[in-house]
């Protein structure tokens, strides 16, 4: 086995050199797609409530019951039909100068507050940054108010998936960060190679990603590699020096100086929001890219030159792949084997293709598909699929009429979200959330022996109430599961067992066990014969005015349901 | 293995990627592993703290050489600290201003610094080259486990069934922060937890538990529930310890950065009797492609923060496990997927480079400067970085078995099989199980000439017998070529490469055999 060389000076052994072949997935020939043949099985509850737990935001059992009348069709249809914008956000704080109060000279209390000058020019600047801070909090809270009004459509779960995929995670201003998820909403449906150009020179990205120091005294590269590694084509195994399969170090440095020249104006300054091109910034000349794009040359284009660069990078197929994989992984599962690979993938990004990088023809037929329905249905909850679900799945909406309680109210999931490491505007980095990239883990990154507990206790705060802390600040849950409408509309729920099997399945993927359900009843009716609590449950359906009686039910829905949030089962959907 | 049967001549062309795995085929295993010591060793009471400086740290403005002041000022006349701000603490060598920290835990002989640490065909994407770093793999090859991971994977495989149990009531590795270091993934699951607050580690609820199906939702649901489980189970561990444990060294009062309260709670924990052997804490921000420093202010800026943040931190603690009589049980590691560049770029701040310098801290750790100090040129390239002289997984290797005390045939399926061991630990602490030769890092000499030279190099060196690698790396850290020889005398050899087909520009040979590495630069013209 060992090597013996009886040599007195050396010996060699040399090494061959061999480039590893990345897998080509050309193979797919004309056969029909039977992963993505349309799905003709029944459509019932759990077929509606697993297309819009993966499309939307913890739907409420209104919405499931909409979808099943609407049929899977008419569900797709609903969920892909392009919204306007909502309103924009509105100042939350009211007006005045005492606690709890602030004066902002670009917007009264309930008015908005992003046709203002960006920069409120006022002293001192500690008031200032108490204005910029409130906006901020009002954007953060209006998206997640957003995820609540936004019904069967599946343009917020797209609008996140695009701030996760186009990551910029930085303490900016609250103006810059909603023209940035505004670009991403009014691209969520849309195309995927023209949404790229729009980021490219979005002012929050440009900060995010130094593309504002990019210039052609001083190239930087920041920008150009998260394009190709992260945006766009996506970084493949190394083969040879500098090169990672779709493309190479070179084209790093290349790319970075056809993207030279991009400026954002100071803040002070009423255009702030809006990247300038500056000629003299710009790094002249033509750029040649390396065999990886076939060689192509991004002719000298001043402001337009990032376009042809763009449109350049999406001539390779790659680019569709990338994007259909990620897709997959928000959508369905992490869980990209060969077989996925081939069957799946592949075809979708050939529709993407097809259709100019359109994304919702290809998404649609995901959506719609065999595969989809017959997937068991396993992926973690993030952090904001959690609250939502225990939240709008559940019963609760925004409170009204009081924009001040309304925003306060979306602040607090916005902030238990952030606890358990889902902070919309604040990712860890520019790779987003790891639950949709780190293998092997993925989404079960989002649970440890951390998280697991604070996930618990936070779906417990919305049927039961309470306060909780987060970066020394306490807050309060008031707003709680409506627990007795929730529970009117299942029928006979005077038998405590098709009581518990009816919220399970609202909650649960599949049904519960004997054994669960028998422990669940212990919660309801400690130590009590099933009859009890029929007796109970019909008195109130006879007299809900009666209060004594409606308070021992609720108290004992509570308990029950508080319970059944804490279970491991409630994690998944 | 088949034995080769390429010739000298072959070699002399190679001038191409030279994918590592293939060279561990060839390598022959039982050299190293003739140790004969068995799978399973008794576990020591040793800790490792482990710090990772995510982003990719500035080396050349942490660690420099007086020689090489004036040619760094000039490739990085925007971003370089003044020279005579500059800590000196060696007779060549200074530290950044902010780390009077790390002079401290120098002068008090308990730190080790290495150069140039880093690995063959650099991957300068952050992503990649943390999971290469977290993984311990070459640049070519995938791995999902971490290398903490596969080594308790040695022993422990089936965790977390059955865990905690009566042999192992502590948890095995501990993150400070809200998601489990990658370094610990194993086989089954990752073998850290994640720990915020010791004297609140949270506990689970526990409910009844359902089927469990053959299928994903069946293992995801598994999952939870065993995170429920452990969770509790280990949190009154951690709570006790954290309540029997405390702080003795003063120099926390003054520092409330989050590295400082994360290492305060490891003594604390330490101290508290808790026998976890892996601690992880991580630092952000080193990401500095702009205002790395502040314009015309060269000592102040993100970069000073982050260095004064870690090194106070780090004197802190190491002062701490003093007073606390644990220091012999205790060493700490920090590291960056990745150095910087060479040169600054305008926006005063660096792009992302290959090699840097790692500290090791620890009254078991050598204290020195192991390694060359990394010459400046100043015309060095736009993207040029620091060429690595040592292979990080190398520090691991020395760490696993002078510290942790596996055996060289575990390590080597750990890590890799030509791990080169290096004299990292005083030599009254190592408790490695078998004798290994430690030899000064003047054992390999190395010349190369021409230099300048566009056609024939000669490369002139000596070494101790035995297995010697000779490779070929350009200006950004990729393999352009690579051989192993076979040294059977410790007289001078000699051998030139044809570099006729090299495109001109600057490029290092690195030799390296079981025991010491040496690398040098030259000019293709």
């Amino acid at each position: 086995m060992c090597y013996y060389y009886p040599y007195h000076v050396l010996a060699y052994s040399i090494k061959i050199i061999i480039y590893v072949e990345t897998i080509a997935y050309e193979t797919i020939s004309n056969k029909i797609m039977p992963y993505l043949d349309k799905y003709l099985g029944t459509w019932s509850f759990k077929e509606a409530k697993h297309l819009l737990t993966r499309t939307t935001f913890g739907p409420s059992q209104q919405m499931i019951s909409s979808a099943i009348a609407l049929g899977l069709a008419g569900t797709i249809d609903k969920l892909f039909t392009v919204l306007p914008l909502p309103e924009p956000p509105l100042k939350s704080v009211p007006d005045g100068t005492g606690n709890n109060q602030l004066n902002d000279p670009g917007a009264k209390y309930g008015e908005t507050w992003v046709n203002a000058p960006p920069f409120p020019n006022i002293n001192p600047p500690m008031l200032r940054n108490r204005i910029l801070r409130s906006r901020s909090k009002s954007l953060y809270s209006w998206t997640i108010l957003q995820m609540f009004y936004s019904e069967i459509s599946i343009t917020e779960k797209l609008a996140l998936f695009w701030h996760n995929h186009f990551v910029v995670s930085s303490s900016t201003i609250g103006h810059r960060e909603y023209k940035y998820y505004s670009l991403l909403r009014r691209y969520a449906l849309g195309n995927f190679r023209e949404l790229t150009k729009e980021i490219t020179i979005d002012t929050n990205m440009l900060l995010y990603l130094s593309g504002a120091q990019n210039t052609n005294n001083a190239p930087n590269e920041n920008y150009s590699r998260e394009l190709l590694e992260l945006f766009t084509i996506g970084k493949g195994k190394l083969v040879a020096l500098g090169d990672y399969t779709n493309y190479t170090e070179e084209d790093v440095v290349t790319m970075a100086k056809a993207l030279t020249g991009w400026q954002v104006p100071p803040i002070s300054n009423v255009n702030t929001l809006t990247a300038q091109y500056s000629s003299n910034l710009h790094s002249k000349g033509d750029k040649q890219l390396s065999h990886r794009f076939n060689n192509a040359v991004i002719s000298e284009n001043g402001n337009q030159e990032y376009k042809d660069l763009i449109d350049e990078i999406f001539k390779q197929d790659e680019c569709s792949r990338y994007i259909v994989r990620k897709l997959y992984r928000w959508f369905v599962n992490y869980d990209i084997d060969l077989d996925i690979e081939e069957n799946i993938i592949e075809p979708l990004a050939k529709i993407v293709r097809d259709n100019g990088y359109e994304i919702a023809p290809a998404l649609k037929v995901l959506l719609m598909s065999e595969h989809f329905f017959s997937t068991t249905a396993c992926m973690v909850k993030s952090p904001v699929d959690l609250i939502m679900s225990a939240s709008r799945g559940l019963g609760i909406q925004p409170p009204q009429g009081n924009v001040e309680k309304e925003y306060d109210f979306a602040y607090n999931l916005f902030v238990l979200a952030s606890d358990i490491e889902q902070s919309l505007f604040h990712h860890p980095d520019v790779a987003g959330w790891k639950a949709y990239y780190q293998a092997p883990q993925y989404y079960k990154l989002w649970i440890n022996n951390l998280l697991l507990p604070k996930r618990q206790d936070y779906c417990r705060l919305m049927v039961e109430g309470g306060d909780f802390s987060y970066l020394e600040t306490r807050y309060v849950v008031s707003s709680l599961i409506p627990i007795l409408d929730l529970v009117k509309n299942i029928p006979n729920a005077q038998d405590p067992n098709d009581l518990i099997d009816s919220i399970a399945l609202m909650m649960f993927n599949y049904p519960i066990t004997e054994t669960q359900l028998s422990s669940l009843k212990e919660i309801l009716i400690p130590g009590l014969p099933d009859f009890e609590w029929t007796v109970e449950y019909s008195t109130y359906l006879e007299d809900p005015t009666n209060t004594s009686v409606k308070l021992s039910i609720e108290s004992k829905l509570r308990n029950l349901v508080s319970i059944m949030l804490r279970m491991s089962e409630f994690q998944i959907m | 293995m088949k034995k080769s049967n390429y010739t000298r001549r072959d070699f002399l062309k190679i001038s191409s990627l030279v994918p590592l795995p293939l060279l561990i085929s060839g390598f022959p295993i039982s050299a190293l592993s003739s140790s004969g010591y068995g799978a399973v060793e008794n576990e020591n009471d040793k800790i490792l703290v482990l710090i990772q400086l995510n982003g990719g740290n500035d080396g050349l403005s942490t660690i420099f050489h007086a020689d090489q002041y004036a040619n760094l000022q000039t490739v990085r006349n925007n971003i370089i600290v003044p020279e005579n701000t500059i800590i000196n603490f060696h007779k060549e060598y200074g530290f950044h201003p902010s780390l009077t920290g790390m002079k401290e835990v120098w002068d008090t002989e308990n730190l080790g610094i290495i150069q140039n640490v880093g690995y063959p065909n650099q991957n300068r994407s952050h992503f990649r080259s943390t999971d290469i770093w977290n993984t311990a793999t070459s640049a070519e090859e995938f791995d999902n486990k971490g290398w903490i991971g596969r080594y308790y994977d040695l022993n422990y495989s089936d965790y977390p069934n059955g865990y905690p149990n009566s042999t192992n009531p502590h948890p095995f590795a501990l993150t400070f922060g809200k998601i489990v270091s990658a370094t610990c993934q194993g086989v089954n699951t990752n073998y850290s937890l994640s720990l915020l607050d010791p004297f609140n580690p949270g506990n689970a609820y526990v409910s009844a538990g359902g089927e469990t199906p053959q299928n994903c939702y069946g293992n995801v649901l598994s999952y939870v529930n065993d995170t429920v489980a452990q969770t509790n189970a280990f949190a009154t561990v951690i709570q006790d310890a954290a309540n029997s444990g405390n702080n003795q060294s003063t120099k926390w009062e003054s520092l409330e950065t989050e590295l400082a309260k994360k290492l305060k709670n490891v003594a604390r924990l330490i101290s508290g009797g808790l026998k976890t052997k892996i601690y992880i804490v991580q630092i952000g921000g080193f990401d500095t492609h702009d205002n790395q420093v502040v314009e015309n202010e060269t000592t102040t800026g993100i970069h000073t923060e982050l260095l004064k943040e870690l090194s106070d931190a780090v004197c802190a603690f190491q002062d701490d496990l003093s007073l606390l009589q644990v220091s012999n049980r205790v060493v700490g590691m920090t590291y960056s997927e990745f150095g910087r560049r060479i040169r600054s770029n305008s926006a005063l701040g660096t792009d992302h480079g290959t090699a840097a310098p790692m500290f090791l801290f620890g009254s078991c750790i050598e204290n020195q400067i192991l390694g060359d100090h990394p010459e400046i040129d100043t015309q060095v390239g736009i993207e040029d970085g620091v060429q690595m002289q040592f292979d990080f997984r190398d520090i691991y290797a020395t760490i696993l078995k002078d510290w942790l005390g596996v055996n060289l045939s575990n390590i080597q399926s750990v890590l890799h099989p030509e791990i080169q061991i290096l004299p990292l630990f005083k030599s009254g602490c190592i408790t490695s199980t078998s004798i290994h030769q430690q030899n000064s890092d003047s054992d390999i000499q190395l010349q190369l000439y021409p230099n300048p030279e566009s056609n024939l190099l000669n490369i002139e060196f000596s070494a101790n017998s035995g297995q010697t690698y000779i490779t070929v790396f350009d200006s950004i850290g990729g393999v352009v070529a690579q051989q192993i020889a076979e040294v059977n005398s410790p007289t001078l050899q000699r051998i030139s490469i044809d570099i006729a087909n090299y495109a001109t520009g600057s490029y290092f040979i690195h030799i390296k055999n079981k025991t010491t590495t040496k690398s040098k630069k030259f000019i293709k013209n």
